[in-house]
């Protein structure tokens, strides 16, 4: 497999060459740019272009544009797109108009030489590699926007002894908890549900309608 | 009525002394000179005696209208007797030829040696002054050359004619000139009194000034102010100091305004009489333009404090990026090589040492996080916001946020205003561009707001110029932020 790499710092990219030569890959060329990274690409022809996300001159998103144009251009090499952090709105836009053969990764994971080889590999078989910690967080994203979702069993638990229409202390001792407690898992539900302390509304009944509606 | 004509038709006396009074009173310098005579010389004497009161003012007044009325009222030429009495030349009535030449050089130059008399002790006098004597010289001239002239009638009385209407021009010109700096006052009192009822009404910065241009009558009026550095506008900003042809107004003995018109500059005196009225009012109005320019100021420098703020931050960021954590990447990069060759207990012991090295980066990552967002510049305040939606230990949901390239500042502000916010509360997030020069920034928590004025969120918003309003209502408290940004 031969493989391009594009990191604008010199130990990063020799780390990673030693890693891949370790695993087997051959390193055709290292690059600081993405001038250099187009060049090698173009002339090259790698399987796979591992690019840092981060690259001058503005050091933001130059590499995941590079990404796409190498996608957009260059069916036959694939990308793995690197960085130091992750930003979930860095994979959606690297995903929106392709996703064969495209990946982005937390640096550090591809340590993992296990990691590397299994990524690369998907890569040049036209798969997409995403960063486990990237799903989790467009997941929880997803959650965010139905309240019930973010309730842990127990506030569930509470909530749905409250719509039965029982007061903190009958809640209390059906689940052998004390009632500062109850009262406290009442309040996160309240918080969680976005029901605002309001004299004029019974936060009770409102959290229990939307226990119901939700149909759980 | 003409007291050369009363010598010289009544006949009283003898023939000598008719024509001698004739001679020191000819018709055309007694009738003007009498009719000038209140206009000259009682105003004058008046005020000398009792200083410029107003009962001064008005009867000077009035003996300016009767002067002028009198003489537009009284024409010699339509007095038959005098037309009768007073073409024959005077000198006619004296039997004597010997003397007859002196009489009639003395008669011609009599009315022109007192007329430059006049003339050169009106020197020391005002213009109306020496402008009447100029005309009743002039008008003397024409009657010399009446008496001088061939005793033909036709020709005398046209003579006659011309030197009675220069002496009336000469008067009325007099009266006009005179009375014109008084018919100024009153139109500029009047202005002043319509500008102070304008400026009582006055209720935006910009209505001062539109009063002033509507006093001077001048559209282009524009008042500058005078600040410790320069000049500013009614709205504090700084502007050029104003030309010489520009009104200053002072107060305290120094300058605090100036009125700048630059269509006429022929205006300013107008605006000179406007001065003093308006002297309070500017004066106001210079310390709200001061204030305003301190505000400016002081919204800039709080600006480049923020910028200079961030600037390090970032800086530290991307040192911490391109520095430290690359390094640890790469450490953790030989250790996991070395792992893969190593064998029983040194591979247990290289484990260990890459969970410390990974939790380092972990922990370099939330620092160099906490530092400065790097998403905020990397992907934009949407991505950021999302992030940090995400990793608040509250609930918080985002209702929109328009995916949108801001100003740099704009983004942290908004940012760091929903990250003060959602710290300590759950809230709905919900951030849109308005008219595209504005960012709204709507929080919405349940209770009591978490945030307050003196935070760094509020200290960022107020150095773009923009506001952190909150309202407390049925669903809560909603926190608006409202951030100019234009791009």
């Amino acid at each position: 497999m031969r493989v391009v790499i594009a990191d604008d710092t010199m130990l990063m990219r020799e780390g990673l060459a030693r890693l891949l030569a370790d695993a087997g890959v051959d390193v055709v060329e290292s690059v600081g740019d993405v001038e250099g990274l187009n060049r090698a690409v173009a002339f090259k022809s790698p399987d796979v272009a591992i690019v840092d996300i981060r690259m001058p001159p503005t050091f933001t998103d130059e590499g995941l544009v590079a990404a796409r144009l190498i996608r957009a251009t260059q069916p036959g090499t694939a990308v793995l797109v690197l960085s130091q952090h992750l930003v979930p709105e860095f994979a959606l836009r690297l995903l929106e108009d392709q996703q064969a053969g495209c990946g982005y990764l937390l640096k550090e994971r591809v340590g993992d030489m296990a990691v590397l080889v299994d990524a690369l590999r998907r890569l040049v078989a036209g798969e997409t590699v995403v960063d486990p910690s990237i799903v989790t967080a467009l997941f929880a994203r997803r959650r965010r926007d139905r309240p019930m979702g973010m309730l842990t069993p127990r506030e569930r638990e509470v909530l749905a002894l409250v719509t039965e229409g029982r007061s903190n202390l009958a809640i209390a001792e059906r689940l052998s908890i004390t009632q500062r407690t109850v009262e406290a898992h009442v309040t996160q539900v309240f918080d969680k549900l976005g029901l605002p302390e309001d004299p004029d509304t019974n936060r009770r009944v409102l959290a229990s309608l939307t226990f119901l509606q939700s149909g759980a | 009525m003409w007291p050369g004509h009363i010598g010289a038709d009544r006949g009283y006396g003898g023939a000598g002394i008719r024509g001698v009074g004739a001679t020191i009173t000819p018709t055309s310098v007694t009738g003007p000179l009498l009719a000038a005579l209140p206009l000259l010389v009682v105003p004058l004497l008046l005020r000398w005696l009792l200083g410029p009161s107003r009962t001064v003012r008005l009867l000077i007044g009035g003996a300016c209208v009767v002067a002028v009325a009198r003489l537009l009222w009284f024409d010699p030429l339509l007095d038959r007797r005098c037309v009768d009495g007073c073409t024959p030349s005077p000198l006619a009535l004296l039997a004597s030829s010997s003397s007859e030449s002196v009489l009639r050089v003395a008669e011609a130059l009599v009315p022109v040696l007192c007329a430059l008399v006049g003339v050169v002790i009106a020197r020391r006098f005002p213009v109306p002054v020496r402008s009447a004597c100029a005309g009743l010289l002039v008008a003397s001239g024409m009657r010399a050359a009446a008496i001088c002239s061939t005793p033909s009638s036709a020709l005398k009385l046209s003579w006659n004619i011309l030197a009675l209407v220069a002496s009336a021009a000469a008067v009325v010109f007099a009266v006009g000139v005179a009375g014109w700096p008084s018919v100024r006052r009153l139109r500029a009192r009047l202005a002043v009194a319509r500008l102070v009822r304008r400026l009582s009404g006055a209720r935006d910065i910009d209505d001062v000034s539109a009063a002033v241009a509507r006093a001077l009558a001048d559209p282009t009026a524009e008042v500058r102010y005078r600040s410790p550095t320069g000049w500013v506008d009614a709205r504090g900003a700084d502007v050029r100091a104003p030309g010489p042809e520009a009104v200053e107004v002072r107060r305290g003995g120094g300058v605090i305004a100036a009125i700048v018109t630059p269509r006429t500059s022929g205006r300013a005196p107008t605006a000179v009489r406007l001065g003093p009225t308006l002297e309070l009012a500017l004066a106001n109005e210079q310390l709200r333009a001061l204030a305003l320019a301190r505000v400016q100021q002081l919204r800039l420098s709080r600006a480049r404090i923020v910028a200079a703020g961030d600037a390090a931050r970032r800086g530290l960021e991307q040192n911490l990026h391109d520095g430290a954590q690359q390094r640890l990447v790469a450490l953790t990069f030989e250790l996991r090589r070395a792992r893969a060759r190593a064998e029983g207990v040194r591979a247990v012991e290289l484990d260990a040492a890459i969970a410390i090295a990974t939790a380092a980066l972990e922990e370099l990552r939330e620092i160099a996080h906490g530092i400065f967002p790097a998403t905020l510049t990397e992907a934009g305040l949407s991505a950021a916001l999302h992030e940090l939606a995400g990793a608040s230990v509250h609930a918080v949901s985002v209702v929109h946020i328009d995916d949108e390239r801001l100003p740099a500042d704009v983004a942290i502000a908004a940012y760091c205003m929903v990250a003060e916010v959602i710290e300590h509360s759950p809230a709905a997030i919900d951030v849109r561009r308005r008219d595209g020069d504005t960012l709204v920034v709507r929080l919405t928590v349940p209770g009591r707001p978490p945030t307050d004025s003196t935070s760094d969120a509020a200290d960022r918003v107020g150095a773009l110029g923009g506001t952190i309003l909150t309202t407390r209502g049925e669903n809560g408290t909603e926190i608006q932020g409202v951030l100019p940004c234009a791009l």
